[in-house]
């Protein structure tokens, strides 16, 4: 009995032994490959960022009037986006390359997973740069018109445009992440809808005088303009 | 858009029926069933009683006028023989946004008017919009005269207008162009003007007949082009000119980029050229100077003031991209200022003009917010040449225009070196 019990110990040491013998090298692998990927990342970041700055990349973007990247200056500049994209790529090639050594088959079945994952990736990715992009051209389209619009509330229409169109895009884009389902829908239904609810009954109730009178006041501006023959033309 | 035959085979027919002339008076018209018999009538009158020895031919381009303006032409033409009438292309684009001065793709009808009388052999071409209420037969005389008899190319119009009317002009088109260009046109835009053969074979042979261009800035953009090629310029004092818009008028910030693509679009094209010249000289006037008799109404600037504050609060970071820092810390300034005390400086007025046109080169961000940014600005400054000329009489705003016009001159170096090195040169 004792002797049965002291051989099943000893083998299942001896199995965690062995495992853990032939786990260690794989992790000090992984190791290894990241530390090694990063610094590489971090070579490969340089070089491409000296490059792009030696070519003028910035100005070019600029002169070729890309408006798809312009519109991130002067937070980000074009050339320091591309720097970073390749970065990051290499470090998530250097991880898989890394959880190979530890297990191939558990890479195998990852790399199938992301693979099969990624087409949903990229397209909530470009829906959300598309909907930043849009959000940003919308906000300063109504922030101009607005002002010369002589509305005081100006920045307040804008920030309430950008975020509408903000939370329109973050629903589409958790939707194609198949993040959330039907919750991300109905909140966002619920949102939006709530949104617009309360802007109808601030305009029809509460703020009908304010608007009245800023009607008034536009038409009374129109007409005194019209008398006074201020023609800019 | 691609370049389009503005005459149409109906019209070279037609022309076949009238046969050479000497002087070609382009009317262009979009629903001006209003005024367009009185302008025909005056126009025939005109030219026969001033130039009766010489052949003279009415070419009527209309844009597609819902209201009957084509027929109602046709009837009140006293000489029939002598009206050639021709339909201009218009796309939907140019009714999108209405032009400022009423006639949708002016370019269009421009060119028209300019290859009728070109197949014509005339020897002097007036094209003028058929909007006009006040038009006298007068104004034929005083168009066409400098260009048979001095031969001048282009006759620009010099209307008489009270202080306050036609402040884009004054106060960007006018100093711009001179500063640029070197010649003291007083209204390089206008609906009225006339041009030599010369001039016209000129025109009809660039490439550029494009929107940006020759929209609604077809006017600038013949008399930069004039300008640059060595043509001889002068202006015709015409007398008041009323407008009667069968459409409401667009609004101010939309006329306002209107005006200023043209403007940019030219400088750009024109760098080479502008930037070698240096100061300005007179352009010859001809007809009767009645500028002393322009009575002006009551001007309120709050609103303007109003505008421009508002603008101030919310565009900053919109004006950041364009402006360098010290300028936004004058106009922070001025913001401060109360109406009585509001006064734009003529040189802060001047770069700010400069910074938007290399704005507009560089492609700092999209060039119709660009454009439609400017407006609080130009609200500013107009409240401030309004308290400046309130009291002034016509030789007192001459000398505040002129002042101006100095400024821009010497803020010119400004923009070449800002032109020349966008990102060094940011003071």
């Amino acid at each position: 009995m004792w002797s049965h019990a002291n051989e099943v110990l000893s083998n299942a040491v001896a199995r965690v032994g062995t495992a853990a013998a032939n786990f260690l090298p794989g992790l000090l692998a992984l190791l290894i490959i990241l530390v090694f990927t990063v610094v590489v990342a971090f070579i490969v970041q340089a070089i491409i960022r000296r490059a792009l700055k030696g070519i003028r990349f910035d100005d070019r973007v600029h002169r070729w009037g890309l408006p798809v990247l312009a519109e991130w200056e002067p937070a980000r500049k074009p050339s320091a986006l591309i720097a970073r994209l390749s970065f990051w790529t290499i470090v998530t090639l250097g991880l898989l390359v890394g959880i190979a050594a530890l297990d191939a088959n558990l890479t195998s079945v990852l790399v199938l997973r992301a693979f099969e994952y990624l087409p949903n990736v990229a397209a909530a990715a470009m829906v959300l740069i598309c909907g930043l992009l849009v959000s940003r051209f919308l906000a300063r389209s109504v922030l101009i018109s607005a002002v010369n619009m002589q509305i005081q509330s100006a920045r307040l229409l804008s920030l309430g445009v950008k975020w509408l169109v903000m939370v329109l895009t973050f629903a589409m884009a958790l939707e194609h992440l198949g993040i959330g389902g039907q919750i991300v829908q109905v909140g966002f239904a619920i949102l939006f809808g709530g949104i617009v609810l309360t802007l109808a009954l601030a305009v029809g109730l509460g703020s009908k005088e304010m608007v009245s009178r800023s009607w008034e006041r536009q038409a009374d501006k129109t007409e005194r303009e019209t008398e006074e023959q201020f023609h800019h033309l | 858009m691609p370049e389009v035959d503005a005459v149409t085979l109906d019209a070279r027919q037609e022309l076949d029926r009238v046969g050479t002339a000497d002087i070609v008076l382009g009317i262009l018209s979009y629903n001006n069933a209003a005024t367009i018999a009185q302008v025909i009538r005056n126009a025939q009158h005109g030219l026969a009683a001033t130039f009766p020895a010489s052949r003279s031919v009415i070419v009527h381009a209309d844009g597609g006028s819902k209201d009957g303006t084509p027929d109602l032409a046709l009837e009140a033409a006293l000489d029939k023989t002598a009206l050639v009438q021709v339909a201009y292309p218009v796309y939907p684009v140019h009714r999108l946004t209405p032009d400022y001065h009423g006639i949708p793709g002016k370019g269009n009808a421009v060119r028209a008017v300019f290859e009728l009388a070109q197949t014509m052999e005339a020897k002097a071409c007036v094209a003028m919009d058929a909007d006009i209420s006040g038009f006298t037969p007068e104004w034929t005389e005083a168009l066409v005269r400098p260009v048979l008899e001095s031969q001048f190319d282009l006759i620009s119009p010099y209307y008489l207008r009270h202080k306050y009317e036609g402040t884009v002009i004054t106060g960007i088109v006018y100093p711009l162009m001179r500063a640029l260009y070197g010649k003291r046109i007083r209204q390089p835009i206008g609906a009225d003007f006339a041009y030599s053969a010369k001039l016209i074979g000129h025109c009809l042979e660039q490439p550029h007949w494009d929107s940006d261009v020759t929209g609604p800035g077809i006017d600038a953009w013949i008399a930069t082009g004039a300008i640059a090629a060595g043509f001889k310029l002068a202006q015709a004092f015409l007398g008041p000119r009323t407008q009667s818009h069968s459409d409401p008028p667009p609004q101010l910030s939309s006329a306002l980029a209107q005006v200023l693509v043209s403007l940019f679009t030219g400088m750009n094209r024109m760098a080479s050229i502008w930037q070698r010249l240096r100061g300005s000289e007179a352009v010859p006037a001809f007809g009767v100077d009645l500028r002393a008799v322009a009575e002006s109404p009551a001007a309120d600037v709050h609103p303007m003031i109003e505008s421009f504050q508002l603008g101030y609060r919310n565009l900053q970071e919109v004006w950041g991209v364009v402006l360098p820092p010290a300028t936004l810390l004058e106009l922070k300034k001025l913001a401060a200022r109360s109406d009585d005390g509001f006064r734009f400086p003529d040189t802060l007025w001047a770069r700010i003009v400069y910074d938007f046109a290399l704005a507009h080169r560089t492609r700092a961000m999209d060039r119709n917010h660009l454009l439609q940014a400017m407006t609080p600005l130009y609200l500013g400054w107009v409240a401030s040449y309004a308290l400046q000329v309130r009291d002034a009489d016509a030789l007192g705003v001459e000398q505040r225009i002129e002042a101006l016009c100095m400024a821009y001159e010497a803020e010119k170096g400004y923009l070449i070196s800002r032109w020349r090195w966008p990102d060094r040169f940011n003071p």
